[in-house]
This record gives C-alpha cells, structure tokens and sequence, in this order.
C-alpha cells in the first residue's frame, strides 16, 4: 500500500451530472414546444452527431482513418426500407435490425480492410462503400438506380406528419444518447486508456499490452452498427431513398470530418460542439448555393492552422474544462504534497 | 529464457540485423553495445515484436514467438523502454504508466492501482504524477519510459539508452533503479553507450556491429578483446 488514492468525480461533476440530466429531459420535450421544421433539423442533427462520435472514436482515437462509413448508412437506410416499408417490421426492431444487419456487414469488411495499411486502408473503405452502391443500383427489387419510396400507408401508420416528426426525433435522440453514452463510458475505462494510448502512439501501446487490431476492430463495429441505425431513421424522415442519396460521400463522410476537426478530434466533446457548429453555419450559409461549401471549406482550414486540436481542444487547453469527466486526480496520503 | 536464433532484419537490400544468435537468461542482465547505427535498437524491435524479422527464429520459454505481434509478447512478459522517449502525450504520468499496469486495458483498473504508485516511487516519477506526460523534462521521460515499462511487470525488460543525456547524479539513481529491478529477478537486455553505466548493472555484454555479434561474453573480457577495442573505441589496439 502506497496511501495514494484516486478520484474519478470532483464537486462540479455533480452539477454537470444535473445539467446533463435536465438537458435530456428538455430534448425529449422538444415536441411539446417545437414545429415539424425545427423538429426535422433536430432529428438530422441528432443522426449527424451520432456519426461525428463515432468517427471521433474511429479516426480520432483508434486510428481508423474511415471515409467510407456512407457504406453503412445507406446499407441501413436500405434495410429500413425493406424491412419496416415492404416486410411490415415494427419500426423500433427494424431500426435496430438495421443497426445489428451493418454490424455483422462491418465484421468481414473490417477483417478484409484492416489488412491494407494507411491511406490504402482509407481508399479501401471509399471503395467497398463505391461497390455497395453499384450493388445497391444494380438490384430492381431496390428500385435500382431511381430508389424507393417509403410506402405511404406505412408512414401513415405512424401517425400524423407532426406525431411522425416527433417520433422519428425520438428515436433519433434515443441513437445519439446511445451512442454519446457508450462513447463515453468506453474512454472512461482502462479499455478507453487504451484506446486514448492507441490515438497518442499506437506502436508503443502495442508494446503495452493494448490489443491494437481488436480495439480497431470493436470501434469499426460500433461505428458500422450506429452509421445503420443513423442512416435507418434520417431516410425514415425523408420518406424516399435513392443510392446517390443513401452512398453519398459528401453527406455522411466530407460533413462529417469537417464537423469533428473543426469541435476538436480526440476529444469527445469536439464531435458535440462541431455538430452544433456545423448547423449553425450551415443555416447561415445555405442560401449561398456553391459558396457555402466554399465558405465551409475555408473555415475548416482557418481552424486547422489556427487551432490544430479543434475549438473544444483550444478551450479544454486552456481553462481544463471537461464536459464527460475522464480524468484520474490523485490524492496524496496525508502529509504528503504533490506538485 | 529469450532465444534469438540466426536472425535477420532488412530494409529493403541494407541489412540491419545479420544472423545474430543470442540468447537470455533467467534473472541475466545483458549488457549490448555497439557503434551508431549498428542496428542495436534494430534487435530490441525484433525482441519485442515490433518489427518482424525476415529470417531466423526467436523462442521464449521454448516457444516459438517469432511471429507473435507485440501486443502479445507483452502479455508473456516482455516490455521495453524505448531510446527516444514516446510518452502518450494527451495523458497524466499516472495514466501513462496506468496503460501498462492494466496490461493495455484488460487488467482491472482499480486493482492496478497501488502497482502503478509502486513503480511511479521506484523510479522517482511520484511527484509528477498528475502532470500530463507532454511537460516532463528529458530525464523524467526516460523515467517515464522505464516506469511504463515496469508497470507491466515484466520478466525480461528491454532498455534502449536510459542513461543517454543524463547528469551523473542522475545516472547514478537510475543506475541503482535498474540494479533493484534486476535484483528483484528481471532479466535485463540493456544497450546503452555510457560503458561504465552498464559495467555497473550487467553481468553479461554483447557487441553489435554493423548488424553482426561480435563478441558475447564476461562483460570485462568482453571489453578487453583487440576486436573491440578496435571497432568500438576506434582506436586500434
Ligand atoms: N526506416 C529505415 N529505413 C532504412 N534504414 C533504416 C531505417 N531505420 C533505421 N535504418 C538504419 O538501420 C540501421 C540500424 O538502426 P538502429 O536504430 O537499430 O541502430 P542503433 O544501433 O540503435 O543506433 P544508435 O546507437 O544510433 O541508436 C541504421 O544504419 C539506420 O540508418
Ligand atoms: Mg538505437
């Protein structure tokens, strides 16, 4: 026995605990005070979040450099389609369905991919998300390249298009909670050490002990099965699917990096407050036809030169701020200072 | 314990590792030395797994590791310090060394706690504990290194240039750290340039040159030898 302890809580802890809580619960009465419109962008940035945590956990930490995570979005959307739309699922199995159908998918793609080595690898994810698609237009009970709609019955059966919007957000709130909350508890355990160590210097966490492929392996899975459940509920409110739409690069890959570099990559909190940003801009922006994506281009540059390590990196730097406290104080046996 | 047979390493057509044979003991303390770019740091890889040699075999406790991935090599027992420092820098001191004691996250936390103030004591590092592993000073992140190391408690642990740089006050507490975890029955493979560090610790030295063994033997023996003399100091003998 050495007399040093450790605290994984401090005081404020509590009241983030509390503000947390009380922020949930005001999310999920959105609906009682919320329009279809606000409760639409709501639900797309709920799904948006989601992926940006999860490409966080991938690029930002395990070193998994993904720009083909639209594979499983539009893989899940498909399956929402089919599955809820044609085979008269219940909604909630069918979105998890989706969500389990891109997990399994992502187990012999991860397998093959994680054979090829840096930007091989990260070609290789664009390509096999390319070949989903082909497939996906290729196949008339997909409605090939024109896609489908989502049956109008079977929407109707959800309720009336303000009861639709808000259970859609629902279910958007419930992935995104999920997904946050798993992503936390994981880099708040010694397993997430070693994730965080894999992010710092993952030859000399190999040299550790930390298993670098498996937890390679096990942030793709999470990443695949949440980009399903994702790609499930956005398509579900936009009542129609096409592969252009469902594969699309820009939408659940380009947005997305720029969402997580500009909040701060490595950082969990990053992928929150660049989600927020994002749609903040992209309001502003959006009446601006082709400039926007120009506009957003040069302020992802401007942050990357001026704060490498994000907005949330730049601020936790400097005031220690953290919103999911992760860190391990030690307090020395009485009698005893530390520097 | 450790068994390197005929084993070589190369990039590309240089030839870093020459067919070296060698082999550590129980508890032994080995001493490895050798000009720059001898490939010294080479063979520390191929012992842990982070490089894979192109020829040769390399058992531990009679089984053959020679393709085993280090992740599992640290799992038997083996851990290394490397000769450049590489702190995982976004963490404390204590979670650095908290990474090896839970053997890359799958120990319990909890439990490995008092094994991680144990080590950050032993090597001095106690008192920067909470400091985040990017501010530390050269010597505390050779420290760190070692300690990092330790907290996995290893059996056979690989030292690449702990002393390089230091003062000699320094050099001497880190020289009786090292003695201590030898001591305690830790097989050391330890390579550094600073000779009387590690006349002071090992009671075995080997010498690298241009990839190739030249010598292996009683460390004053080992010293002595024409050839070495030659090679190493470059002065003929
Ligand atoms: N990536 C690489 N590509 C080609 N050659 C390399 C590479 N890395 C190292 N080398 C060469 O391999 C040889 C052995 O390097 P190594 O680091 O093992 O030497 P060392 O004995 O540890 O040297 P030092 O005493 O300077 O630490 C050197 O000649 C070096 O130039
Ligand atoms: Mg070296």
């Amino acid at each position: 026995m050495t007399g040093y302890t450790v605290r994984r809580y401090g005081q404020h802890h509590i009241w983030i605990g509390v503000l947390a809580l009380l922020s949930v619960l005001v999310l999920a009465a959105l609906p009682a005070f919320a329009g279809k419109a606000a409760l639409r962008i709501a639900t797309e940035m709920a799904g948006y979040m989601a992926l940006a945590v999860m490409w966080n956990l991938l690029a930002g930490y395990a070193g998994v450099m993904s720009i083909g995570q639209q594979a499983f979005v539009g893989v899940g959307a498909y399956a929402l389609f089919v599955l809820c739309g044609t085979m008269g699922l219940p909604l909630i199995p069918a979105i998890i369905a989706a969500g389990l159908l891109t997990t399994l998918l992502s187990i012999p793609v991860g397998l093959i991919l994680f054979r090829l080595n840096g930007a091989y690898f990260a070609i290789g994810t664009w390509v096999v998300a390319e070949i989903f698609l082909l497939l996906t237009a290729q196949s008339q009970t997909l409605g090939a390249g024109a896609g489908l709609s989502f049956p109008a019955g079977v929407a109707k059966s959800f309720g009336t298009a303000t009861e639709r919007a808000a259970l859609f957000w629902w279910i958007a709130l419930s992935i995104v909670l999920l997904s946050v909350g798993v992503a936390y508890l994981w880099l708040r355990s010694s397993r997430g050490l070693a994730l965080t160590a894999m992010r710092d210097d993952a030859e000399a966490a190999a040299g550790l002990g930390v298993d670098t492929k498996r937890n390679r392996l096990a942030v793709y899975l999470l990443a695949a099965g949440v980009a399903g459940m994702v790609g499930a509920v956005l398509f579900l409110g936009k009542l129609r699917i096409s592969p252009a739409a469902a594969y699309d690069i820009n939408e659940w890959t380009a947005s997305i990096i720029f969402i997580v570099v500009i909040g701060g990559l490595g950082r969990l909190e990053g992928a929150i407050l660049g989600t927020l940003i994002f749609f903040v801009l992209r309001g502003f922006l959006a009446d601006f036809g082709a400039w926007y994506l120009m506009a957003m281009g040069a302020i992802a540059i401007v942050v990357m030169l001026r704060m490498p390590q994000g907005i949330w990196g730049f601020l936790h730097e400097r005031t220690g701020i953290e919103l999911f406290p992760m860190r391990r104080d030690i307090c020395p046996p009485k009698g005893r200072a530390m520097s | 314990m450790l068994d390197l047979s005929d084993v070589s390493f190369r990039y590309g057509t240089l030839t870093v590792t020459d067919g070296v044979s060698l082999s550590v003991g129980q508890g032994e303390a080995l001493g490895i030395i050798g000009p720059n770019g001898a490939g010294k740091s080479t063979l520390l890889d191929l012992m842990m797994g982070t490089k894979l040699p192109a020829e040769g075999r390399i058992t531990f406790d009679g089984r053959d590791i020679t393709r085993m991935p280090a992740q599992k090599r640290a799992g038997l027992g083996i851990a290394r310090a490397f000769q450049v420092p590489r702190p995982f820098h976004g963490m404390t001191v204590f979670e650095n060394v908290l990474v090896g004691a839970t053997g890359g996250g799958r120990r319990n936390e909890r439990a490995s706690y008092d094994l991680c103030f144990g080590v950050l004591e032993q090597t001095g590092l106690i008192g920067h504990a909470r400091e985040p592993a990017s501010t530390l000073r050269l010597l505390d992140r050779k420290r760190l290194e070692l300690a990092r190391a330790l907290a996995t408690k290893p059996r056979l642990l690989l030292l690449d240039e702990v002393a390089g740089g230091l003062t000699d006050m320094e050099c001497k507490s880190l020289i009786e750290t090292i003695r201590g975890v030898s001591a305690s029955g830790v097989a050391i493979v330890w390579i550094e340039h600073i000779v009387h560090a590690l006349l002071a610790v090992v009671n075995r030295l080997c010498v690298i040159d241009q990839g190739a063994q030249i010598a292996d033997g009683d460390p004053q023996e080992v010293i002595q030898a024409d050839k070495v003399r030659e090679i190493y100091m470059g002065t003929p003998a």
